[in-house]
């Protein structure tokens, strides 16, 4: 004690008490601060089931009911057997959702098609000799495989938009190859690689779009704090037609932000819910004066004239594809956007009118060529007539030749609404 | 504090001398000391203003000026909106904004001028304090200049770090007993139970300026702790006994400054963000693509320098009696390693040296000059010369003259402004820039990041660009791709479409192979040039006539398509 009180001890102990003081306070102080700055970088709160928008229109002169269903017959996914392309099966899905049923043996219901998209187990029985579907990426977090072959998802976030738009929940049981994870898992995993330079956004932006909200503001991996307006000048930052699809999912994308901005929660600012507006009205504009007399648009439609390069006949090659890709996916955004951007109803009957001809024209393994393309058109001509692909053929079904799979994955978050209500609610 | 040889060689003046000669009467050895730095003020005056980061920190000052508020973003980078700008240098761009305000790009050639002069000044003059010789002292600072040589030239927040550097030198010479040989000189024992109040005040007062100035206030941390470490270190070796080290008074001492230099740089607008982003910002990612940012090979001219420089290290250990001091070493072996990581470094790395090989330099220096007196009489003869009046006048003449040349003393004697070719580097885009204003891009510019800043500032107004100087607030992906198109990669056309670019411009010295591509692209019409570079727009941008422009919509100010 006496030695404890001896000046060179009293010295050394009150230093060393001083430092801890001064250190752990210092320490402390940072890591309240590193926590507080790593917090506010987590990723958004996800919604515990997807937004689905519902139709808004029904416009009975743009498709009769037999020419509906004359051309969703048409469109059946006819993908039972092995090796279907990814593509077509998360086309096909996003456009029937998991209560999809056909009276046809050959095309594959709702359910099998989310089980081959979100069910390892199930996706090996069709392609037996691939890798994985679901697969880690370099960060160790489960991904979906993309542009890697038919197996694959055709554009980064593809399947993920159209199991979303198809509606979902967060915590749906995907089964990997590892165990089970959930659906959320994978939309955090595309939350974390998101860039807003990245070359593909466009489905990133939809499915974020129908799961973040009312959640706005969020940092990405980058460090940069973005918000639905960055995602919106993203979506019009690139001229017209650049985008897949002759850029008509970016507008896609602008339509979803605005329905979801009116009717679930403000996410846009005023200003730039007035720009997207504007944007649109100026596309719709260019629309009217790019239509063929026929009704179609091509790859010309953002130019001064339809481009007519194989005979205004052609409903083969390029020029058929690239016609229906433009028209199909002209008419589906326009039946989620709201009125004030339509072009005349002139305009839209005549598109509505050709492509339900072009389909009808097409056999159906040249259909097959392009299935994914016309998934689009059949989607926007049953919008148009206010329902979906699913609900308008249940009553029309031959119920005998409906194929109802056994051993459908249980869990089911993933049902379309029914009602009228225009969004599925839960955050 | 201020003693040395001179006091030594006790001056004796002659009776003829007046009182006020007596006081102002200098040795002529301080003639050629103050014709250097007279000479190197009017250099350092003559250096153009460089084209790169030093207008995005003037940029930033006006913006500051203007907005009463510090950035939170960049507010003039649109790609890169959403990045949180921790603005370290805010002071020094707030003092560049107000130099350029008050008298256009020549004050902002003064601030650096004077900056980096008094920077050197103080540096002599601590490490006369050091060695008690001016011309061991002159030695000194120019081998700090050697060292750092290849980045004196650089106008930027970073002069302001140095002169920080450069204080802080001298305050821990001036504080720490031992270090300066004017004690030993005076005939007297260090006395280290004085309290060094020139360190207690001036440290927390230097550290609240540095971390407000410029992010390298953490590196005078760095400084700080190594001399708590090597003085515990050299203290319990000495002792054989750990516990020793810790009722020695400088190690406590060194121990509290640090501390108290550490709480000090938190008077910031950032608070502890900015001690945070200091530590972490050489992680950054996108700074491997920048030359100073690159380690140390020593093939390349820094590392010649640096093998040159270890060479003399190792000779001067090899000649001199003094002893290693630990706190120097481990100063030396802690900057020499940032050296090796970031080539960047050796600019603070260029004044400690000298300060830790100043001991060896006086030490190998003063034998030196002593063999030297002794085997010529000329010499000590001229060694020998009382102080005198004439000298100092000689003095102020060398000072006047030099001031008198320089931009500023011209300025203030009424000679003609200097032409912009004077003022501006050579490499400055001056002739494309005049093109850009007569002829604004109607949307976003891609231009090579070092002209970014200059584009911006003397361009047309609200002229934008991919990216800037500020290369650590692009998004990752952003810089990439900036870089592939910077070297005229594959797909560096479909980047300028991502990011919706309406105008290029291109150096085409630095991008010879973007300047062949863009020749050839049947996108990109050249529509100006000159032997430095070339601008080019889009061939077919068409607006839709029908536009609606929606009054305050931004969106109708933008290309909508291309055909």
């Amino acid at each position: 004690m006496t030695r404890l009180l001896d000046g060179d001890w009293r010295r050394i102990i009150l230093f060393a008490i001083a430092q801890l003081i001064i250190i752990s306070g210092i320490v402390t102080a940072a890591s309240i601060r590193w926590r507080d700055r790593q917090a506010s970088r987590a990723l958004p709160p996800l919604r515990t089931e997807s937004i689905v928008l519902r139709p808004l229109y029904d416009h009975p002169w743009m498709a009769s009911d037999e020419q509906l269903e004359a051309t969703l017959r048409k469109l059946y996914p006819r993908l039972r057997g092995p090796e279907p392309k990814i593509n077509f099966v998360d086309h096909a899905y996003r456009i029937g959702g998991p209560d999809a049923m056909f009276d046809d043996p050959e095309a594959l219901s709702g359910r099998e098609m989310r089980d081959i998209l979100l069910n390892h187990q199930q996706f090996t029985k069709v392609w037996p000799r691939t890798p994985a579907y679901l697969q880690k990426n370099k960060d160790d977090r489960w991904c979906i495989r993309t542009q890697e072959g038919l197996a694959t998802a055709s554009h980064t976030d593809h399947s993920l938009a159209s199991i979303t738009e198809a509606g979902i929940a967060r915590d749906y049981p995907v089964i990997t190859s590892e165990g089970p994870i959930t659906f959320a898992d994978l939309l955090e995993t595309s939350l974390r690689d998101f860039s807003v330079d990245q070359m593909e956004y466009e489905w990133s932006i939809v499915a974020y779009t129908l799961f973040i909200p009312p959640t706005k503001t969020w940092v990405t991996s980058e460090g940069q704090r973005i918000n639905f307006d960055t995602l919106a000048e993203r979506l019009m930052r690139e001229m017209l037609p650049n985008g897949v699809c002759l850029g008509n999912h970016r507008l896609a994308g602008l339509v979803t932000l605005l329905r979801v901005d009116a009717e679930v929660a403000p996410i846009l600012s005023p200003t730039m819910r007035k720009q997207i507006i504007a944007y649109l009205t100026v596309v719709s504009r260019q629309l009217v004066k790019t239509q063929h007399p026929y009704g179609y648009w091509d790859a010309g439609w953002i130019g001064t004239k339809p481009k007519v390069d194989e005979g205004e006949e052609a409903v083969a090659g390029d020029a058929a594809r690239n016609r229906i890709i433009a028209t199909g996916h002209i008419l589906e955004w326009m039946a989620f956007a709201p009125e004030e951007v339509h072009p005349p109803r002139e305009t839209l009957t005549r598109a509505a009118q050709w492509v339900i001809h072009a389909i009808e024209q097409q056999e159906i393994s040249e259909i097959k060529e392009q299935y994914a393309f016309a998934t689009h058109a059949a989607n926007a001509l049953a919008l148009w007539r206010n329902t979906t692909p699913t609900e308008f053929m249940k009553s029309r079904l031959d119920m005998t030749k409906v194929v109802t799979p056994a051993g459908s994955q249980a869990g089911d978050g993933g049902a379309r609404p029914t009602g009228n209500s225009a969004v599925r609610q839960g955050t | 504090m201020s003693t040395s040889t001179e006091l030594q060689q006790s001056p004796v003046l002659s009776s003829a001398d007046s009182v006020v000669g007596q006081r102002f009467a200098v040795h002529w050895t301080v003639i050629p000391v103050v014709a250097g730095f007279a000479a190197f003020y009017a250099y350092l005056s003559y250096i153009p203003l460089f084209y790169t980061d030093i207008w995005g920190h003037v940029s930033y000052g006006k913006w500051m000026l203007e907005h009463g508020a510090l950035p939170t973003e960049d507010p003039f980078l649109p790609l890169s909106r959403g990045m949180q700008v921790v603005d370290s240098s805010w002071l020094s761009q707030l003092l560049l904004g107000w130099g350029e305000a008050w008298n256009g790009a020549e004050a902002l050639v003064l601030m650096f001028a004077l900056t980096s002069w008094c920077t050197y000044l103080i540096l002599c003059r601590a490490f006369y304090l050091l060695s008690g010789r001016w011309s061991l002292a002159v030695f000194g600072t120019l081998l700090a200049l050697f060292i750092n040589f290849g980045r004196h030239g650089i106008i930027r927040p970073e002069i302001f770090g140095g002169l920080c550097m450069a204080i802080l030198i001298w305050l821990v010479i001036r504080g720490e007993p031992w270090r300066s040989r004017a004690v030993l000189f005076s005939g007297k024992e260090a006395d280290d139970a004085k309290q060094p109040w020139v360190l207690w005040i001036g440290i927390p007062l230097l550290f609240m300026t540095w971390a407000n100035l410029h992010g390298s206030f953490f590196l005078g941390i760095v400084v700080l702790g190594c001399h708590a470490v090597g003085r515990a270190l050299e203290v319990a070796w000495k002792a054989r006994n750990p516990l020793a080290a810790l009722k020695d008074r400088w190690v406590i001492r060194w121990a509290f400054l640090t501390e108290l230099a550490l709480v000090a740089s938190l008077v910031n607008p950032y608070g502890m963000d900015l001690l945070i982003e200091a530590v972490l910002f050489g992680r950054n990612p996108n700074l491997k693509d920048i030359l100073e940012w690159y380690s140390l090979k020593l093939i390349d001219a820094e590392g010649i320098q640096f093998a040159l420089i270890s060479l003399l290290w190792i000779a001067l250990y090899r000649f001199s009696r003094q002893r290693v001091s630990p706190v120097d070493l481990l100063l030396l072996l802690t900057f020499a390693s940032g050296v090796a990581v970031a080539i960047r470094i050796i600019g603070w790395y260029a004044p400690l040296f000298s300060l830790c090989m100043m001991p060896h330099i006086t030490d190998v220096g003063t034998r030196l000059l002593k063999r030297l007196e002794q085997r010529f009489e000329t010499i000590r003869t001229l060694l020998a010369r009382p102080p005198k009046l004439v000298y100092t006048l000689v003095c102020v003449l060398c000072a006047w003259c030099c001031f008198a040349i320089s931009p500023a003393g011209g300025q203030l004697l009424g000679s003609k402004p200097r032409s912009p070719r004077g003022v501006y580097n050579a490499g400055t885009p001056i002739a494309i820039t005049e093109y850009v204003r007569e002829h604004p891009p109607r949307g976003l510019v891609y231009a090579p990041q070092w002209w970014s800043d200059w584009l911006a500032w003397a361009g047309p107004p609200g002229l934008q660009t991919v990216v800037s100087t500020n290369i650590h607030l692009a998004p990752k992906l952003l810089w990439d791709g900036y870089m592939r198109v910077s070297k005229g990669d594959t797909f560096w056309d479909d980047l300028l479409d991502r990011w919706n670019v309406q105008m290029v411009v291109v150096d085409k010295d630095q991008q010879k192979k973007l300047t062949s591509e863009i020749r050839g692209s049947g996108v990109w019409q050249v529509v100006y040039e000159d032997p430095l570079g070339m601008v080019a727009v889009r061939k077919n941008a068409i607006t839709l006539s029908d536009r609606p422009v929606a009054p305050g919509t931004v969106g109708a100010e933008k290309e909508v398509t291309k055909r």
